[in-house]
This record gives C-alpha cells, structure tokens and sequence, in this order.
C-alpha cells in the first residue's frame, strides 16, 4: 500500500472549468425536469401539506397549521386517520413532516407569489406551482452531485455523462423528483454526506471533511430523521473498516466523532422541532402502528412484487451483475457501505405496515439508495473482454427498458393507471376503498401498475397520434370512485404541466409558449456544452491527453 | 478539422441558445396585456374558441352568434380568471333563459369555493359557501320561469379589509385569539331588462366564508340537465367599471 498521495481524478483542468461543467450539467437537469414536471399540482397531498407549514412559517413564523382543526370521531379506527398531521399545543394543529423541505420550498413560494400578483395569475394555483420547482431543484442537485461522484470514482468525462444521463433519465430518479415528495432531497444529502467522507477516506481530504459529511447528513436528518439514521449507521461502518486512512482504533473514532460534531447541530434541531410542536423532544406527533408487517413479506414486496418491486421499476439493478464485481474490486470498502444504505433502508421500511407508501410510483421509500446501486454501473463501460459488446448490447437495451418505464411515469398520469387498478379490483368483486392498508394490487401481475403506465403511454401515443379518442377513459356512472378520478385529474391528458388544458387557461398560450422555449434553449445551450466537453472540443492540446489512471482502493 | 473554428462556432451556437432563454424569460415577465384588472365581453367575438373563457362541457354546447352566447344542453362551466378590485369586484350579466332548469354566475376560487347568482328554473337565488355548507336566500321565486324575458343580475363582494396590512394584522389578531376574520360583504341584485332594481340582498346569516383575497375566478355555468339560457354580455371587474351603471336606476 502507497503511503505517498497519489493524484486523484479532478473534475476538469482548471477550477472554472469543472465549475462551468457543474453549471451545466445541474442547468441542463434542471430545465429538464421542469419542462416535465406534473401538470397535477393538486393530486400530492403530501406537498401539499408541506407547502402549507413552508406559508406558515413565511406569514406568520408559526409551526402549526393555521385555521386546522382536528376532529376525528371516536369510533373511528386508527387506519382511517391521517398519519400526517396530529393535534400539538395549544390545541393546534400540526404536521408530523419535519422542516426540512418547507425550508426549501419558501424561496419558491415566495418567487410564486411576486409573480402571481406581477403577472397577474390566479394567486393560489402559481404559488403551488413554483412551490413544487423544489423537486425539480433537489433531482437536479442530486443529479449534478451523482456526475461529479462519478467524476471522482475515475470514469472520465465521457463515462460520466452518459452514466449521468442514464441516472437522471433511467431510473426513478426522474419520477421520484417529478413527484416533489421528500425523498429527492434526502437523497441528495446522503449521496453528499457519502461523497465527502468517500472524499475522506479514499482520497486523502483533511478532517473537515468529516464535519462537512456529517452536516449534509444533517440535511437528510431535518427532512426524514429515519433515513438519516440509516444513513449515519452505513458511514459509521464505511468509517470504522479497516484500510482507511486511520490506522487505529482511536483514529476511527475520532472520524466518527468528528462526523458527529456535523450531524449534531441538525439533531438539535430536530428535538426542538419536536419540543415546539408537540411538547417534548421526543414526541412526533404519531399515533398510528409505524411498525408490525412481516419483514420477509414487505421486503418481497419492496424488492420483487410485480406492483411494487424495485427490481421492476428501476431495472438497470440488473446491471450490477456485469459492474458489481469489478466495482467492488476497486472500492471495496465503499461497495460494502453502500451495500449497508441499501440493507438498512430494506430492512426498515420491510417492518413498516406502510411499506408501500401508496398511492404513489413504486417503492418511495427504497429510492434515496438509487445512485448508490447506479454509480457502480460506469465500470460496464471499461469492460474490454471478448464478451464485451454483448455485455454493451444487453446494457443498452436494460437502459432503454428502464427509461421507457420512466417515460411512462413522468408522461402519463399515474391517476390513469390507479383507474384501471380501481376497474381491476371492482370486476374482481372487491370494491375500492382509499384506505392504503387495504391495498391488494401488488402480487397480482395483471393489475401491476407498470404494466398500466405503459399501456397508458401506448394509449395516449396512439390517440394523440391517429387523433382519436379510442382509448380515452370515460367512467361508468354508477361508480362514484372512478368518476371522481376522471374529474379530479386529467387523466385523458399528457401528464406534462404545457400540455394541460388548465394551465392553457390560467397561465396563457402565450406565456407556455415563452417558458418552453427558454426551458428548451437552457437545455440546448447546456447540453452543446457537456457535449463539446465530452469530445474534447474545449482541450487544450490537439490531443486529448489521456485520462487520468484509475486508482486502486487504499 | 479547423479546431479553433468549431471551438467559436460552438460558443456561438451556446451564446445563441443562452440569448433565446433570456430573451423569452424577458417577454414571458411582461404582464400579458389581456389581462386587465376587469374584463368584459360582449360576445362580438368566438371568445369562448379563442381561449379568453376557459370551456369545460359535459353534454353541453356555447354557441355566439350574433353577440349572443347561447349555453344549451347538460353541464357547461365557462372561466375566466381575474385579478380583483382592492376595494370590491362586481360580476354582471344580461342573461334570459329559453329553457330554465339551472344556471349560476359569480365569483370563485379556483378548485375551491364561490359566490354566485343562480338563475334556475324555481326562481332567483343568492348563494354562497358557508361553515355550514352552501346556503342560498331568495331574490325571487317563481312557479312559471319567465321564459326569453332578460334580466340583469348583479353579484358584488366587498373586501373587509382593503389594505395589506390591516389584513395581516387582523390575521394575528385571530391567531391568537382563536377567533375568525371579517367575512366580506355579499350582495346579489337583480334588474329587470328597463334596469329598474326587482331585488337585492345582503345575506349575513351565516355569513360567506370565502376570503376576497383569495378570489380569482368568474365563471358562468348551467348544470343537471337540458338548459338553454343566452348571455347578451358580461362584465366582471370594479363598479367603476360596470356598463350597467348607464343603466340601473
């Protein structure tokens, strides 16, 4: 083993250029996601929530939520209560979400609520809309950090970009952010807590790093405190194993604490979060049973269940098959941590009796671990064995699986494909109730979501195509549950936000038109860039010099 | 290939694309100017195939022909958003039906409550979303709708509290307090076709529980089943501003 620093890949030859990289890629993701966010800015109830406690908090620096009052009657059972708010002092009303992505969400609602009055627009419908720009925001920053840990794994520009591409388009990744629920932004602080720590451990960075690892954990810890756990417990072990850069028992330690010192601050605040709301640092306003489903029955559920299954929804996991091995030669240590996050997140969220986390796309829950089981996948790339381009043929044709699913996600709306679940379960004799420990839909193959997505794309391809109204959902009038899905969400429509009737309407032709074309040129702009960086355009010599070795793990 | 060449063109092309952005983020800031603070149309134009109202019908057509909009079949609902009055924003149309079942015009929030008028086939009736549900009073009530006779009705809502900071305090007020704000004051007024005032109320038990500042939508509609009632004109914005000024005595 080298005692002598070795050089580490570097993001680009100068300072200003690895930063102009940046820029680019996170503009490039961010017009992107924006341009196909959700035109259904009601259908989340969860932002919604979220939203609120961010307006409170703007108007009147007050945690509860204004003009809520709770009044649940006493022969209701727990699983008819609403787990996201609860009563707290003073016989308010609070939200058991913790303040995390409120915090991000003001900025935006503040921007939304200049425009609606600048511009002229109903008040309340383009605030909610700016608000949700913060899943847009966190995929982006998720994205951009994702392309710089690859950067730094050694792949090289080129294998950075298109792995990149594949992370932000091909796995769900880009639903999971189009759906502006909190997961986004706890998996951008994970991946940044374990980016600095891998900047630590593997690549020789001084101790600060360590406090600047646990901070953005922090992050994660102020949005959901239980990945945040999960997360602290997966880098104390990838700090505690052995062939790091502290030799002993006592070093290790010390990078725990250290790591500690960061996270702390955000604890704190947390227990003070809970202590104003609810009246003790330990009280988080849940009252329903968090845990009690069979852990072998939910992890099945999480991983392999044709409705629910993570290895469905996000399949280029099947690459880890040809990158997995030879990833883990070269960073072990950090393949056995990540390998932790993914255990632990499985684990937990398994004994939760609402693992599923419906309605929503597929395992929500199991999503922050993402870009730990894709970053391996830039070594499919360095494969130079005579089976190599058949392993490149059978990668590109899982991505494109993947990113077709994906499509479907973000293009449809994902109400269409619950009004074929509801139809499903009806003619099966089991009437809907929206009660989601009741849900039944997740071992049945036929009523598997993904298989409704993209029959939904195929449908919608088709009508929008031939200008028919074939396959155009119209509900039987005798069903009050499917004729109220039809009426609240456009499920005849294209999912994107240009594409809705209402926003035609409140927002203007006109004003569509201009946002597009901007959205469209800052991806047009970025993407020349990233596109020119990659074939060498911007070298300095004729030549491109060759990429920097890849470095064996200490 | 002449490499300095691709590098300028390449600059060019990103510059280009960045100049488009900004270029339309800058047209987009500007305020639309169809947008004014009252809006009136007298259906000299197809403004409901335009796009300046918002149609959504179920079994249901809106026809103008000859300056009038003619709503007939089942469902229709036609919108258009609007920027209220600080003070107070008044809705008026001259309406008559040719076959009454129900039809209603006000002033809404978008996906949530309103204050309307209801022209149906039982009679005239103020209405407004309540704490206890929707609750109607009757400007005037009829056995037999008086079919093609034209009316003029009237809805006003008056801010209780015009400046910001009066609004904001009071907030605080009843924040702290646990008490409620000022509802706005409702009135619903009708007009025979000379203008001479038939009826007018001001419905205070219970009082409406819509917020004016959250008013941002005017909408016509019918519902239930086939209707045919033709509009004349519509104007929804300040009194100030009201053509039927020149008219009602």
């Amino acid at each position: 083993m080298s005692t002598s620093h070795p050089t580490y890949p570097s993001l680009a030859p100068s300072r200003i250029r690895a930063l102009t990289l940046l820029v680019a890629v996170f503009a490039f993701f961010f017009a992107a996601y924006t341009f196909t966010q959700s035109g259904d800015i009601f259908s989340t109830g969860d932002t919604t929530i979220r939203i609120q406690i961010a307006e409170n908090i703007l108007g009147r620096l007050s945690w509860d939520l204004h003009g809520w009052h709770l009044q649940f009657p006493h022969h209701l059972k727990k699983e008819f209560l609403d787990p996201r708010v609860s009563k707290c002092s003073q016989g308010r009303t609070c939200s058991t979400y913790l303040l995390g992505q409120p915090l991000a969400i003001i900025p935006f609602d503040k921007l939304g609520s200049a425009l609606a009055v600048h511009l002229r627009w109903p008040y309340g419908v383009t605030v909610a809309w700016f608000a949700r720009l913060v899943g847009p925001l966190f995929g982006a920053l998720e994205v951009a950090l994702f392309f710089v840990f690859a950067m730094r794994l050694g792949y090289g520009l080129r294998r950075s970009l298109l792995l990149t591409a594949v992370f932000g388009f091909a796995t769900s990744v880009w639903p999971d952010e189009q759906s502006v629920l909190e997961h986004t932004e706890v998996a951008f602080f994970l991946l940044l807590a374990f980016y600095l720590a891998f900047r630590y451990r593997e690549q020789h960075r001084n101790w600060p790093y360590l406090i600047y690892s646990g901070a953005a954990l922090g992050g994660a810890a102020i949005t959901r405190y239980q990945d945040a756990f999960l997360g602290a417990v997966a880098l104390g072990i990838y700090l505690i194993l052995p062939r790091g850069p502290d030799r002993t028992l006592l070093q290790r330690a010390r990078s725990v604490v250290l790591f500690g010192i960061g996270l702390l601050p955000f604890v704190a605040v947390d227990l003070w979060y809970n202590w104003i709301r609810f009246g003790s640092v330990f009280a988080t306003g849940h009252y329903e049973t968090l845990f009690g489903e069979p852990i072998t029955t939910g992890a099945a559920g999480l991983l392999v269940s044709p409705g629910k299954g993570l290895l469905w929804y996000c399949p280029v996991i099947f690459l880890l098959v040809f990158a997995g091995p030879r990833f883990y030669r070269r960073y072990p240590m950090f393949s056995l941590a990540s390998l932790a996050v993914f255990a632990g997140f499985v684990l937990l969220y398994a004994n939760v009796t609402f693992w599923h986390g419906d309605p929503t796309w597929g395992p929500r829950y199991l999503y922050p671990t993402i870009p730990f089981f894709t970053l391996p996948l830039g070594e499919i790339l360095g494969i130079r064995t005579r089976y190599s381009h058949g392993i490149w043929a059978i990668s590109a044709l899982v991505v494109a699986a993947s990113f077709t699913i994906q499509f479907s996600a973000v293009s449809v709306s994902q109400w269409r494909t619950w009004y074929k679940v509801i139809q499903y379960e009806g003619r099966q004799g089991h009437p809907w109730e929206w009660i989601a420990a009741r849900y039944r839909y997740f071992w049945d193959p036929h009523e598997s979501p993904l298989y409704f997505q993209l029959h939904g794309l195929y449908q919608m391809t088709y009508d929008t195509l031939l200008q028919s109204n074939k396959y155009e959902i119209v509900p039987p009038d005798e069903n009050p549950t499917l004729d109220g899905v039809t009426t609240d969400f456009a499920i005849n429509q294209w999912n994107f936000w240009w594409a809705s009737n209402e926003f035609d309407w409140w927002m203007g032709e006109r004003k569509i038109m201009l946002g597009m074309t901007a959205l469209v040129s800052i991806m047009l702009a970025a993407g020349v860039y990233l596109t020119a960086e990659a074939a060498g355009g911007f070298a300095r010599e004729p030549a491109r010099s060759p990429e920097v070795p890849i470095p064996e793990a200490a | 290939m002449n490499r300095p060449l691709v590098r300028s063109a390449v600059i060019a092309l990103i510059f280009t694309c960045v100049g488009v952005a900004t270029a339309a983020a800058v047209f987009a800031y500007f305020p639309d100017p169809g947008s004014a603070p009252s809006i009136f149309d007298d259906f000299k134009w197809n403004t409901t195939a335009n796009g300046f109202w918002h149609v959504n019908a179920i079994g249901a057509s809106a026809d103008i022909k000859n300056s009038i909009l003619t709503l007939s079949g089942h469902d229709i609902e036609l919108d258009r958003r609007l920027q209220t009055d600080p003070n107070e924003t008044v809705v008026v149309a001259k309406v008559r039906g040719l076959h009454f079942h129900k039809f209603g015009l006000g002033i809404g929030v978008y996906h949530a409550g309103t204050v309307g008028i209801e022209f149906d086939d039982d009679g005239i009736k103020c209405g407004r979303g309540s704490d206890y549900g929707w609750q109607i009073n009757y400007l005037k009530a009829w056995n037999t709708p008086p079919v093609g006779q034209w009316f003029y009705l009237l809805v006003s809502v008056k801010n209780p509290y015009p400046n910001p900071d009066d609004l904001r305090k009071a907030e605080l007020i009843a924040d702290a307090k646990n008490t409620k704000l000022k509802p706005i004051t409702l009135t619903c007024s009708v007009y025979d076709a000379q203008g001479n005032l038939i009826s007018r109320v001001v419905p205070k038990t219970p009082p409406p529980n819509g917020h004016y500042v959250s008013f941002d939508e005017v909408f016509l509609r019918t519902w239930d089943s086939p209707n045919e009632y033709q509009v004349d004109w519509f104007y929804a914005g300040p009194p100030s501003g009201n053509p039927g000024n020149a008219i009602f005595k």
